[in-house]
């Protein structure tokens, strides 16, 4: 397993009262597997590849990484070997950045060499399906349509070669026309050795997608497996009312 | 419902949202405008109304409701409809409830001023347990709701005075699987029930030819195709085809399903090609040189060179 | 929601303390002292007190003291209401500033209704494009870019002077024994022309203000539905656009009322008008630190005041406040 969570934790204050968001995710991601949490919305997904991702602390539970423990605090520049992909492609690009900088500003931070950065953004704009990235480097954000938002969403996090790639909703916000290609695109990213940790309130993107489903509901993962055996199975209340939705 | 030869235009550009559309809405029937973003569906849900939104202009065409050409209809008499017999729920509806006011007082305003003094609580308590949300929603401010909830109340108060025809534009895309399933049966229950027609616009394949008795479907600000929801896996137009064949469903293996590639464009200026000839996998030369007339074929409507054979020199 | 509220209170402390501090130690960085003008009348003869009779003078003040021990006094002093006794009025300083007070209020509430007045109904009036906005932009730009009390001078030229429409100077016409409707016809004749000097200036930001504001209201999603929810017009213009559109505008009103004092003090000058500013100008001219400290502490507690009312106003106006 590339990440192995357990019991982890995580309480909101809403005013004065204290709401468990997780109560205790057991999960596991094996290197290569695509693997989806599927659940409605409040179930805890987005919190949960917040804190994987360093964005938020979680308030209880351990976590290892490539089989050495994960300290789950907030962390400014965000976690080594790891992206996080938004789910809206129109809010999450600045706006004033150039395609090129957006995409190499991860490579920046780190204080990479100038020519090292040039060279690994055509690399990841290609490996998204941007080709050619000339043709892409010197545009603004607004000059893109949507689904070639997401993808330079997802240059900019497969540009840091990260070995775990978390996506939120990454095609709830998209066409489906559009929104399918980039399914597409995480499957065969997958197939060349990359894990990846989605959300997904859709369960039959889920389905397609993944190896593996993690049903949440009420901040703890209640069911998991492969989505065939799942679905042919469910065993959980909350498993049979996501399938009933889309059926 | 009758929207004929609708053409609105971007005022102070030659941009066109919409190019002569065409649509009907029967007594009680659910019809559904299936597109994607830039098609133009925002644009159509105003215009329907009678009010097209800010910085659009109606260039040619009418709508009419119950035989009334309510765009040139005098204010005031447009008001006595609204939210009494043709009623609106936008696209962003979280975002459309005042926001300084409770749920309870934006819902009383809209039923006395429709009814003059009355127990509003009375209609509104059955709505709010057929949609699903508690009674304390009432007592909140907006900002105190998630979005889910917010859509919800604003399908409640389009509902509230049991209007004849309700528009709607994407009433589920901000909603997650489980609720999406809610505002889907409660929209089906109240046209069965109540009588109720709809006309709701949507991205959603599946939820458009379930939900609908007819689907129109839109592209590039044109109407490309319509046809019977049960005719949905004999549809013609090469662009319904692709959006049927990209939606995953369960049970597909993984990369077995293609989108369309590229993306729409806006209209500039009158069609003088068939808008959707650069995504096309069939397009051929006459389909980057004329505009294709929509034709009728079967029992729907097809706006395509591919069908036009015989219609195309008469039609 | 109390949470809140102690949170602000907490932060006006921290303001009513360095405000302490600096209006106890501003007044004594100036170059000069109070005994030095009685020492020599400006424009007078000069009268030379002998070094005891200053001697004297300087301990009954308490000037001999170190500072940090006058400071101590001075904080002792306001615990207990007392703010010192004025050097050039011969009075205790409380009772000099209470006299100026009203006659401030009234010219600082009156001048910032009237600019913010103004600007709700001619800038609502051209977001909703009602009227054509050039009428408006150049005269406000032109009064806007005129300080007070320039513009002060010329209204006293024309309309005081020339026109004699109204009277020049102070607060009300001295020794006329009016009393009930004439005295209030004859307060308001001589707030005329400050109350105009003071709201030019300011009326211009307001203006752009509501405008702005209202075209970006109307626009919003919720008017937009509210209108084609057949809501009767009134209801839509009062309760959805302009509800909202005038929440900022509550703030710069709070604004103008709180730093009309600083424009006051040049206008109140010009118009010999009995107010804090003139009061200000002379305990500046007169070296008198208690009375400067009065006044400027009475200002200190005017701006948080204000601040704090807005606040407190602002809770009630937008719900969506209690939660941050």
């Amino acid at each position: 397993m590339l990440l192995v969570l357990k019991g982890v934790v995580k309480h909101f204050r809403v005013g004065r009262e204290r709401q468990e968001v997780l109560a205790g995710v057991n999960l596991g991601v094996g290197r290569g597997e695509v693997v989806a949490l599927v659940g409605a919305s409040g179930a805890g997904k987005t919190t949960l590849l917040h804190i994987i991702a360093g964005l938020l602390a979680a308030d209880g539970g351990e976590a290892f990484f490539a089989g050495r423990p994960l300290a789950l605090r907030e962390t400014r520049q965000g976690r080594e070997q790891m992206s996080l992909v938004f789910q809206d492609p129109y809010a999450a690009l600045s706006p004033h950045l150039k395609v090129a900088d957006i995409v190499g500003e991860p490579l920046f931070i780190r204080r990479k060499p100038r020519q090292n950065v040039a060279r690994a953004v055509t690399e990841a704009l290609h490996a998204v399906g941007l080709h050619p990235a000339e043709a892409y480097l010197r545009r603004y954000p607004h000059q893109l349509s949507g689904g070639q938002r997401q993808r330079v969403a997802l240059a900019r996090a497969l540009v840091t070669k990260p070995t775990l790639l978390l996506a939120d909703e990454p095609t709830s916000m998209l066409d489906v026309s559009v929104g399918v290609e980039i399914l597409n695109l995480l499957r065969s990213l997958a197939e060349k050795g990359m894990s990846i940790l989605l959300t997904a309130h859709d369960l039959a993107a889920a389905c397609y997608v993944a190896d593996r489903l993690a049903i949440m509901a009420e901040g703890q993962v209640v069911e998991e497996g492969p989505p065939a055996r799942l679905l042919a199975a469910p065993s959980r209340s909350a498993t049979r009312e996501l399938l009933r939705a889309v059926t | 419902m009758r929207i004929e030869h609708l053409t609105l235009k971007v005022s102070g550009r030659s941009l066109y949202p919409l190019w002569d559309v065409s649509l009907r809405v029967e007594d009680n029937e659910v019809v559904a405008v299936l597109g994607e973003s830039g098609g133009g569906k925002t644009s159509l849900a105003w215009a329907a109304v009678g009010r097209p939104l800010p910085g659009q202009e109606v260039v040619a065409g009418k709508v009419y409701f119950k035989g009334r050409d309510i765009l040139n209809m005098p204010p005031a008499e447009r008001r006595r409809i609204y939210f009494k017999e043709l009623s609106l729920v936008p696209q962003n509806a979280p975002d459309t409830l005042h926001p300084t006011q409770t749920v309870a007082r934006t819902l009383w305003e809209i039923y006395t001023a429709k009814n003059g003094k009355g127990e509003a609580r009375e209609a509104v308590l059955p709505l709010l347990e057929e949609l699903g949300l508690p009674e304390e929603v009432l007592r909140k401010y907006p900002h105190q709701l998630s979005g889910g909830q917010k859509q919800r109340v604003a399908l409640l108060l389009a509902l509230l005075n049991r209007p004849q025809l309700v528009v709607l534009d994407e009433p589920t895309s901000a909603l997650d699987v489980l609720t999406q399933k809610k505002v889907k049966d409660l929209l089906g229950k109240i046209n069965r029930e109540h009588g109720t027609g709809i006309l709701f616009f949507t991205h959603d394949v599946s939820l458009a030819f379930s939900l609908a008795r007819r689907v129109v479907v839109l592209y590039g600000g044109q109407v490309v195709e319509e046809l019977p929801a049960f005719k949905r896996e004999s549809a013609l137009h090469p662009y319904t085809r692709g959006l049927l064949a990209s939606g995953p469903r369960i049970g597909d293996p993984p990369l077995s399903r293609r989108g369309i590639p590229g993306y729409a464009l806006p209209l500039l200026a009158p069609p003088q090609a068939c808008s959707f000839a650069a995504r096309c996998p069939q397009a051929r030369d006459v389909c980057r040189k004329e505009a294709p007339p929509l034709v009728k074929v079967g029992e729907g409507q097809v706006r395509c060179f591919a069908y036009a054979a015989g219609a195309q020199r008469g039609g | 929601m109390l949470d809140y509220l102690a949170r602000r209170a907490a932060t006006y402390l921290l303001v009513l303390v360095a405000a302490l501090l600096i209006n106890f130690f501003l007044p004594r960085a100036l170059p000069g002292s109070p005994l030095e003008d009685l020492s020599s009348g400006v424009g007078s003869l000069a009268v030379a007190p002998d070094p005891a009779t200053l001697e004297a003078l300087k301990r009954y003040y308490g000037l001999d003291q170190p500072l940090p021990r006058q400071f101590l006094q001075y904080l002792q002093g306001l615990a207990r209401g007392d703010l010192g006794f004025s050097i050039s009025y011969k009075a205790p300083v409380a009772k000099v500033i209470w006299q100026r007070i009203p006659w401030t209020l009234l010219l600082t509430f009156s001048a910032a209704l009237l600019s913010c007045l103004l600007a709700v109904i001619l800038g609502t009036r051209a977001a909703l494009g009602r009227m054509r906005e050039a009428a408006v932009l150049l005269p406000a730009v032109v009064l806007d870019s005129m300080p007070p009390f320039v513009l002060g001078s010329f209204l006293l030229i024309f309309l005081g002077v020339k026109l004699a429409l109204f009277p020049i100077g102070g607060a009300y016409t001295a020794f006329a024994n009016l009393a009930g409707w004439e005295k209030a016809v004859d307060v308001l004749r001589h707030a005329v022309l400050p109350v105009l000097a003071l709201s030019a200036h300011g009326f211009f930001g307001a203006y752009l203000l509501v405008r702005n504001s209202v075209r970006l209201v109307k626009d919003e999603p919720y008017v937009l539905l509210a209108e084609v929810k057949g809501l009767p017009r009134h209801v839509i213009h009062y309760r959805y656009i302009l509800r909202m559109a005038l929440l900022p505008v509550v703030t710069f009103f709070s604004l103008r009322v709180a730093y009309a004092l600083g424009g006051a003090v040049l206008v109140e000058v010009l118009f010999a008008y009995p107010g804090l500013g003139r009061l200000t100008y002379e305990a500046v001219l007169n070296h008198d630190y208690p009375l400067l400290q009065g006044v400027f502490f009475v200002f200190t507690l005017w701006v948080l005041a204000v601040n704090f009312l807005t606040d407190l106003l602002y809770l009630k106006l937008d719900p969506r406040i209690k939660e941050v």
